[in-house]
């Protein structure tokens, strides 16, 4: 028999590819809105310019000299390595491209476990409405693609499960989410031990303990690789310091979805349990772990929605595939089987999406001017980012202490080399509670605003023009409006004047 | 002795059953540890007044006289049944008759729910534990306010279509009473519906098609009678637009009672909902078509709508059974030993009910005493909450400051209630309900966007009731344009510099 090599693309890399196409032609103004892109490509900066890791800050007034770990590190330098090549284009055309291999990998796995059909709806109608919620250039989609690789090893846990350690050694230098790489390992472990409970069925311990070592043994190497990053087990206690009341209180990702408006996060939920009440007696213990523990976790912030529905597809393929619908008409007909299949390679999908990817990174270097235009159009920074602003701050600083909202100071710290010391950034956990809380006080006009403004000697202000807080001040023969554009306003404290005057 | 009160046990059949002495514990507990809990919702005082209007008037007021920002075609005044029973038992018993009236609702509401579990076989060990979760979901919306009615009305309609047809004959006339009590009666039309449907599914027969349906006749005779009698009020079928607009516009409110829920600081159905997702996940067989449709109707609903999360709270009862009866089963042994213990105890399904009632007489009738006496003990255990301004609301009474007001969204009903609408209100939850622009401007004002002052401008308001740490009240105190005439801890009223020149009095 004669041998042909298969290169069409099999249904994920094709979806793969897809997905790339289409975000970079409509999400690119999506996936910079958020300012922290900024601040980790210049702390990225800041680590291959001084070649030493970030370990104080060095752009506040407020937190001045703090101990800071920068524990995205390795993140932060690839991101400002591809900024240096060819600017924000760059950066989030490849954390494009790592999105869509999340979703070729995604759709390959569902795919092992059920049929095409019922991973692509799995795929088409949970995981990318729900990524979504959090598509953004920044490093959680390293924890997005290295989750899923991690779920693939551990359903196929075959002798590839042994890269799993040197996975979250890498991982837990690129982004906090490392955790959830514990996590699946876990659930894993927990369902093994469950659906083989020692005791019944004439299994002993010993027995369990020989059946399951390979994976008892990658989990503990697991646990000791994730220390392998210069601050150790830091990224344990960076997830609990940002989810303090005040940070998921204020902070848009870490709020509960508000299921009201984002109707479609609601149906995907409704979708979940539903699957889960016709797919009784079927499941196994590791899905009845994981899935209600990844959706109490979709329950309490936004930005875990993403990670949720990306990690029960799995399942939500499988439970798909099963179902059978006793409606009282038939709406599909059995496809025919007989004839020669179609002969389709995993690896061609992925491969023609690094072409593209590695076509567009060309046209971002070497910039032709029609590609210019488009890279603008499809790749900007929001609106409420003033170059204007900039401009005047870069002639002279109008004054020592600022206090600026909180997304500028990330645009700050991009925009200005070196910066103006600001109040605050992105970075809300180096800033912890207190500094955090001050902000949002004087924020929103809040009892305390004059004394906060007033402990930290605030001379000057930057925040959007129609912001109460602008008016408020304006109001004052204390401050005086220096600067004003459509976005933006900075005011000045008088010299020699208190804020309460 | 105990072999001689066995006997007379066994003679008479009024010890209650578990349900009704649920009931009747939870509705005692409930008025005397939790009783002022149930008036600290401003709209309870709209509700008062209304009610009290209707008595005295019986017609229905005019809520152009109780707020400035209405006209008189804004407002209908739906569930003026629950309003004519809150006046009714503020008019005789004061607070306390209110107190008394809601925490009876929330008694027979657990009542009748302990009661859908002895239906479904559910045995007290566990329909306890049940209850008492139910009670925890339900808690921080328990106040005393005509929804309760609906909650109660929905779950006997739902008893009733869990009871095989036996009492199905009554669903009219509740429907006929919920219409005339809450705008929430569309909860009785839909679980209808989809018993209906998923009776239909269930037995789908393709082969005999219409006499599946056929078999429903029943049901659908009375769903048409159900739609039927909707028209049994005030506004006859037009309440039906009344309601879906009303809906709607609540919604679009900022008001957290109608935004979906923060499953954040929300624990108890985040934990509720993690539980009831695992315990799907346990089962050994799919759920019945009628189950899974209410299933997706009650999550559509409390999803989307914070104060919809009780429609969870009873309708998936049937599906806690399902995931409850491996356990059920395993209590079984136990229970049967506890019952030959027993030996053939009877216990009446109606005696924790009347007696229910009858201690609800006695504390109206203590509360009616309390009210005419001089020491007004029993009232003095349900004030008005001291969430309300009451101290610069004397200063008000005594200044009456000219023009219009502007108040926070929650005091506007205690406003209307203490001033028995001679001081309009600029907003309150619930006669601005439907009414958009005020509320957006409302919000506007609130949140200090730009033009703030000049929508106070629009509406001639001189003066301003605000809490005194509310940003607005720093920020007009330093637009030199208000003065701070009256301040305390909670509360500051604000008063032009300069009043505007049409200024009405708030006595007029």
């Amino acid at each position: 028999m004669k041998f042909r090599p298969a290169f069409l693309p099999d249904p994920a890399g094709l979806y793969g590819l897809i997905t790339f196409l289409f975000l970079v032609r409509f999400a690119g103004p999506k996936a910079l809105v958020d300012g922290d892109t900024l601040w980790h490509i210049k702390i990225g900066q800041t680590i291959i310019e001084t070649g030493k890791l970030v370990s104080t800050d060095g752009y506040s007034h407020t937190a001045a000299g703090k101990e800071w770990l920068a524990h995205e590190w390795l993140s932060e330098v690839v991101m400002a390595a591809f900024y240096n090549l060819g600017g924000l284009p760059v950066v989030t055309i490849s954390f494009f491209l790592l999105v869509s291999l999340t979703f070729n990998y995604l759709y390959f796995t569902a795919q092992k476990e059920s049929g095409a059909w019922s991973s692509f709806t799995a795929v088409s109608l949970a995981v990318a409405p729900m990524a979504l919620t959090h598509l953004l250039a920044r490093p959680h989609i390293f924890t997005w693609f290295l989750g899923a690789v991690t779920l693939h090893l551990l359903i196929c846990n075959d002798k590839k499960l042994w890269i799993l350690p040197l996975l979250i050694a890498l991982w837990s230098n690129l982004h906090g989410g490392v955790l959830l790489g514990l996590l699946l390992q876990g659930g894993f472990i927990a369902g093994k031990l469950l659906n083989n409970w020692p005791g019944m069925q004439g299994h002993s311990w010993l027995a369990w303990l020989q059946n399951e070592r390979r994976i008892l043994i990658v989990m503990t190497t697991s646990i000791v690789a994730m220390g392998f990053n210069p601050f150790g087990y830091y990224p344990f206690s960076f997830n609990e310091a940002v989810s303090a009341d005040i940070f998921s209180q204020t902070i848009g990702e870490w709020k509960p979805a508000d299921f009201q408006s984002m109707w479609y996060v609601r149906a995907w939920f409704i979708w979940i349990f539903i699957m889960a009440a016709y797919h009784a007696g079927r499941t196994d213990w590791t899905w009845r772990l994981l899935v209600p523990a990844l959706m109490w976790q979709a329950m309490i912030h936004v930005r875990h929605i993403s990670i949720a529905a990306m990690f029960v597809v799995p399942w939500l393929a499988q439970t798909l595939h099963r179902v059978r619908v006793p409606l009282p008409f038939s709406i599909m007909k059995k496809a025919d089987s007989s004839g020669e299949q179609l002969r389709l390679s995993c690896w061609t999908g992925p491969l023609l999406t690094f072409l593209v990817y590695l076509f567009l990174v060309g046209a971002c270097i070497i910039a032709p001017p029609s590609w210019q235009n488009f890279a603008e159009d499809r790749f900007p920074l929001p609106d409420n980012f003033s170059q204007k602003a900039i401009n005047f701050i870069a002639e002279e600083t109008p004054g020592k202490k600022l206090f600026n909202e909180y997304s500028w100071g990330d645009y700050l710290i991009y925009a200005l080399d070196p910066p103006p010391p600001i109040f605050i950034d992105g970075r809300a956990d180096m800033y912890g509670e207190t500094i955090f809380n001050d902000y949002v006080t004087v924020s929103m006009l809040r009892e305390g605003t004059d004394a906060v403004l007033e402990q930290y000697d605030i001379d000057w202000v930057l925040f959007p023009k129609d912001h109460p807080l602008v008016r408020f001040l304006g109001n004052r023969p204390s401050w005086r409006t220096v600067f004003t554009d459509e976005t933006t306003a900075i005011l000045v404290l008088n010299k020699g004047q208190k804020t309460d005057d | 002795m105990i072999d001689s009160l066995t006997i007379a046990l066994k003679r008479k059949s009024w010890v209650p059953m578990p349900s009704g002495m649920f009931g009747l514990c939870l509705m005692l507990i409930f008025l005397f540890t939790q009783g002022s809990k149930l008036l600290v919702d401003g709209n309870t005082y709209t509700h008062l007044f209304i009610g009290q209007w209707i008595i005295e008037h019986l017609d229905f007021p005019n809520t152009s006289l109780l707020s400035h920002t209405l006209t008189e075609s804004t407002v209908t005044i739906q569930g003026w049944g629950a309003d004519v029973l809150m006046g009714l038992a503020y008019r005789h018993c004061g607070l306390a008759g209110v107190a008394i009236l809601y925490s009876l609702l929330i008694g027979l509401l657990f009542m009748v729910l302990f009661r859908v579990l002895e239906t479904l076989d559910i045995g007290p060990w566990i329909a306890i534990p049940m209850m008492t979760g139910t009670l925890l979901l339900l808690y921080p919306m328990l106040v005393a306010q005509p929804y309760v009615f609906s909650w109660l009305l929905g779950s006997l309609t739902f008893l009733v279509l869990c009871t095989n047809r036996r009492y199905l004959w009554t669903l009219p006339l509740i429907m006929l009473c919920w219409v005339n009590l809450h705008d929430g009666f569309a909860l009785g039309i839909a679980l209808q519906l989809i018993f209906i449907i998923g009776r239909i599914l269930e037995k789908w027969d393709t082969t005999h098609r219409f006499d599946t349906i056929w078999n429903q006749k029943r049901e659908l005779v009375i769903l048409f009678l159900s739609l039927a009698v909707i028209g049994g009020n005030p506004y006859g079928y037009g309440i039906l637009q009344i309601s879906f607009d009303s809906s709607l516009a609540s919604l679009a409110l900022n008001d957290p009672a109608w935004k979906s829920p923060n499953l954040s600081t929300f624990l108890v159905f985040r934990l509720y909902l993690a539980i009831l997702l695992f315990g799907l996940l346990l089962r050994k067989t799919s759920l019945r078509w009628t189950h899974l449709l209410l299933l997706l109707f009650s999550l559509e609903a409390a999803l989307s709508c914070r104060s919809h999360v009780f429609v969870v709270a009873i309708v998936l009862l049937p599906i806690w059974r399902d995931i409850l009866e491996p356990l059920q089963n395993r209590l079984s042994k136990f229970t049967e030993r506890l019952k030959r213990g027993a030996g053939d105890l009877r216990l009446s399904a109606w005696s924790g009910l009347l007696f229910t009632l009858c201690l609800t007489l006695l504390l109206l009738i203590s509360a009616r005493v309390s009210l005419r006496g001089e020491e007004q003990l029993l009232q003095s255990f349900f004030p008005v909450s001291r969430h309300f301004p009451q101290q610069a609301w004397s200063y008000i009474m005594e200044q009456r400051p000219p023009g219009q007001i502007f108040n926070e969204y929650n005091w506007g009903a205690y406003l209307v209630y203490q001033s028995h609408g001679t001081v309009p209100v600029f907003i309150d939850g619930l006669l601005h309900r439907n009414a958009d622009k005020v509320n957006q401007d409302y919000h506007k004002i609130v949140g200090l966007k730009a033009g703030c002052e000049d929508i106070l401008d629009e509406y001639d308001v001189n003066w301003i009731l605000f809490p005194t740490q509310a940003p607005l009240v720093r920020y007009l105190l330093v637009s030199g344009e208000w003065h701070s005439a009256y301040q305390d801890n909670q509360a500051t009223v604000l008063q032009r510099i300069t009043p505007l020149d049409s200024p009405a009095s708030p006595s007029s």
